[in-house]
């Protein structure tokens, strides 16, 4: 009996005893019940034994439970029960029935021990083969999956690969995965796969595999080698996906990329190649670009693209061309450019603006070809013309003055000869003494007018033959010192003033026997035809002009000449616009001569009665 | 009475202009030599006489080469009036020039009936002033 009652003590201090009637109303629940299921033990007698039913367990499970116990056999089992806290704990479960003499279970005994913890585990194990289950469905639907054992030969495929190689699944299994081998990659590339999932790493990369029907298809491939406990692997599961669009449009890509780097290569073969960001800063040169600008490829990264600039092109050329390649438009010229060593080159140039989302260029590229040797030609014949159209001009130049030459001996050297045969022919004809004598008296003016006319063309052809006569540095201001001081009666008589303005141009280079009598015939001319209604005023002065020339005017408030009526005459031989007893009409003649053999030129402004400027540019000063 | 009332010479030459008059008068064909030194009292003149038909001349000898306004100026100016003038003015350019562009020039000018290269001998200025008062005869000079 002893030995009894330590079992029934040890039974109670390990496990979880209760007893219920026949009905399953709880007449002893142990410490252990109580602590497991958080009521005590007086909450637990006399209750129902469903105060701890879980909800868990399907009826049948319950039904079946009854029945064996019921029938006086001990029932074995796990069971879910719910504690006062609403908790969950699990309990292996051994029932025992008490029969009474009839053999019917009059009370039930039943021994639990807690499982709670083993049972969690199950549970979660169960969760997760859910979960692989799940994600071997997912892997079967999504992806090509295969198994194969240590040496290659196939164990396993799923649907989505039988489609893909278009095998049955009968044919794939038992063969040597290089039934679907390609060709395509290298051994190199076959032996770094194998050797990877070999040594038990995971393989990824793309495979290009060959379908039953000779088609093939790309597939983006992961091989995960299952190890022993050895660490060795005994098979390899392949997943993968099929990526042949793809692939397809890699290979597209990759030819037109081989178009566009064939493009490439031609451009830099054949062109000057630059590309700049959107300030003009150098990014990108070719070998053709350093070769022909001299500077290295390093010298000309990161500079600002003027450091080739000729600055031959106008701001207006410069502007025009940004302002275009800015708008996103290609501009395309011929561009002066100079190289590192300061020699010039020319280059026929288009502009690309590489514009970014928003239209915006974000970098132009320059391709430009050498076009020297042609500028150089061209600018050969340009010179070439321009010296052809002065050639021309000086010709006719020459003719001009060969023209006025022959007039003048025309007009004025025949006129006084005439003169002087008509005397001869009367004073011979006459036959009185007061008649001859009157006739002879004219002869003299005639003769010394005549000498006068010889002598002043003399004069002019020696200055166009005098093209030897060399440049004076003249100070203009002391020349006309030296001219005024021949005028001075005159000046004083006429009360006279003269304005002078030689600031701007002090100096000029011109023969000092010229400039003084051409001073002297304007002047001269100012004075002489000064106005009846007021005192002279001659203001001479200097200026620069554009072209380096020199800008001399003589002007004065005298009587003007009718311009309408003398433009063509007005420097001509003989030409007097007054009745004046002074007017010889030599003095312009002679200064349009001295003027024009010094290649300058003279002309006139005038208003009737109210003046006249003479204006003589002498030519570019600065090689004189 | 002198067939010519008046012959107008436009000539800046004093000398030339003596010699000329006198040549005129000595013809006794002509009433009255009128000169001009320079074109612009010429035409100053017939403007101011367009109407006056007797203080008009039947006959001009034109100089080209002349002051203030020359010869072939005053011809731009009497073209310019010639068809309100209510009498024919026979006009001759009389120059010493002997410059072919001059005479080609002239040719070209309806109003100039002749170019005459100075000295004008006696002989020519009398044929010159018959054949002005015969327009018919055979003599009468020739523009080409």
């Amino acid at each position: 009996m002893e030995k009894i009652s330590d079992y029934k003590y040890v039974l109670d201090e390990s496990s979880i005893i209760a007893i219920t009637d026949q009905k399953g109303i709880i007449t002893y629940a142990n410490d252990n019940f109580c602590k497991i299921s958080k009521y005590s033990a007086e909450e637990l007698v006399g209750k129902d034994h469903r105060i701890i039913n879980s909800g868990y367990h399907s009826s049948d499970f319950i039904k079946n439970l009854w029945s064996t116990i019921a029938k006086g056999k001990v029932w074995k089992g796990e069971i879910k029960n719910k504690a006062k806290d609403g908790t969950y704990y699990w309990v292996d479960t051994t029932i025992v029935p008490f029969l009474n003499s009839d053999r019917k279970p009059y009370q039930y005994i039943a021994i639990r021990s807690d499982i709670t913890d083993r049972k969690r585990g199950e549970e979660e194990l169960e969760d997760s083969l859910k979960e692989v289950s799940d994600y071997k469905y997912a892997l079967d639907e999504s992806a090509i999956v295969a198994i194969t054992n240590q040496k290659g030969i196939i164990t396993h495929v799923n649907d989505n690969f039988c489609e893909i190689s278009k095998y049955t699944r009968s044919e794939l299994i038992g063969q040597d995965h290089r039934i679907i081998n390609s060709g395509y990659h290298s051994s190199d590339f076959i032996k770094n796969l194998w050797s990877t999932i070999a040594k038990g790493n995971v393989w990824k990369g793309e495979i290009k595999n060959k379908a039953k029907d000779g088609t093939y298809y790309w597939v983006d491939t992961t091989i995960v080698p299952f190890l022993n406990n050895d660490h060795k692997p005994y098979q390899y599961l392949a997943i993968r996906s099929d990526i042949t669009d793809r692939k397809r449009g890699e290979e597209e890509l990759k030819d037109s990329l081989k178009e566009v780097s064939d493009y490439k290569y031609a451009l830099d073969e054949s062109a000057i190649v630059a590309i700049t960001n959107q300030k003009g800063i150098i990014t990108h040169v070719n070998d053709n670009f350093c070769k022909i600008s001299k500077y290295t490829r390093s010298e000309l990264i990161g500079q600002d693209h003027r450091i080739i600039n000729s600055g031959y092109h106008s701001s207006n050329f410069i502007k025009n061309l940004w302002s275009t390649i800015a708008k996103g438009n290609v501009w395309k010229g011929e561009i002066k450019n100079k190289a590192k060593d300061g020699t010039y080159y020319w280059v026929d140039t288009t502009i690309v603006p590489f514009l970014n989302n928003d239209r915006k260029p974000y970098q132009y590229l320059a391709i430009r070809s050498d076009i020297t040797s042609r500028k150089e030609g061209e600018e050969q014949i340009r010179a070439n013309n321009l010296k052809a159209i002065e050639y021309a001009r000086i010709l006719e130049l020459k003719n001009t003055q060969l023209m006025d030459f022959c007039n003048i001996i025309s007009h004025n050297l025949r006129a006084p000869l005439v003169n002087i045969a008509m005397l001869v022919d009367f004073i011979e004809q006459s036959q009185e003494d007061f008649e001859r004598n009157d006739l002879l008296s004219k002869m003299r003016p005639v003769v010394s007018n005549l000498m006068d006319i010889f002598d002043g063309l003399v004069d002019s052809i020696q200055i166009r033959q005098d093209v030897e006569i060399k440049l004076d540095k003249i100070l203009v201001e002391k020349c006309l010192g030296r001219v005024l001081k021949s005028f001075n009666t005159q000046i004083q008589k006429y009360d006279a003033t003269i304005e002078v303005d030689f600031e701007k141009v002090p100096i000029i280079y011109f023969p000092t026997k010229y400039m003084e009598s051409i001073l002297s015939n304007l002047i001269s001319n100012a004075l002489k035809y000064k106005s009846p209604n007021r005192k002279p005023l001659i203001s001479i002065k200097t200026e620069q002009k554009r072209m380096g020339t020199t800008l001399l005017s003589i002007s004065d408030n005298g009587v003007g000449i009718d311009l309408e009526l003398h433009k063509d005459n007005l420097f001509k031989i003989g030409k007097t616009f007054y009745k004046h007893p002074n007017a010889k009409g030599f003095g312009l003649f002679m200064t349009k001569t001295q003027v024009e053999a010094m290649d300058a030129e003279i002309w006139a402004e005038s208003q009737l009665g109210k003046g006249t400027t003479f204006f003589i540019e002498f030519k570019s000063q600065s090689q004189s | 009475m002198p067939p010519i009332k008046i012959i107008t010479l436009i000539d800046d030459d004093q000398v030339y202009v003596f010699l000329t008059k006198k040549m005129i008068e000595k013809t006794n064909l002509v009433k009255e030599v009128r000169v001009y030194e320079n074109g612009l009292d010429a035409i100053n003149f017939i403007k101011e006489n367009m109407g006056n038909l007797d203080e008009l001349p039947e006959i001009i000898l034109l100089d080209l080469s002349m002051p203030i306004m020359d010869g072939w100026q005053f011809l731009k100016e009497f073209v310019k009036i010639n068809p309100c003038i209510g009498k024919k003015i026979t006009i001759y350019i009389h120059s010493s020039s002997t410059s072919l562009a001059d005479i080609k020039r002239a040719k070209e000018i309806e109003e100039v009936s002749d170019y005459i290269v100075k000295p004008v001998s006696k002989s020519s200025l009398i044929e010159l002033i018959k054949n002005f008062i015969n327009p018919d005869d055979p003599l009468k000079l020739s523009k080409e």
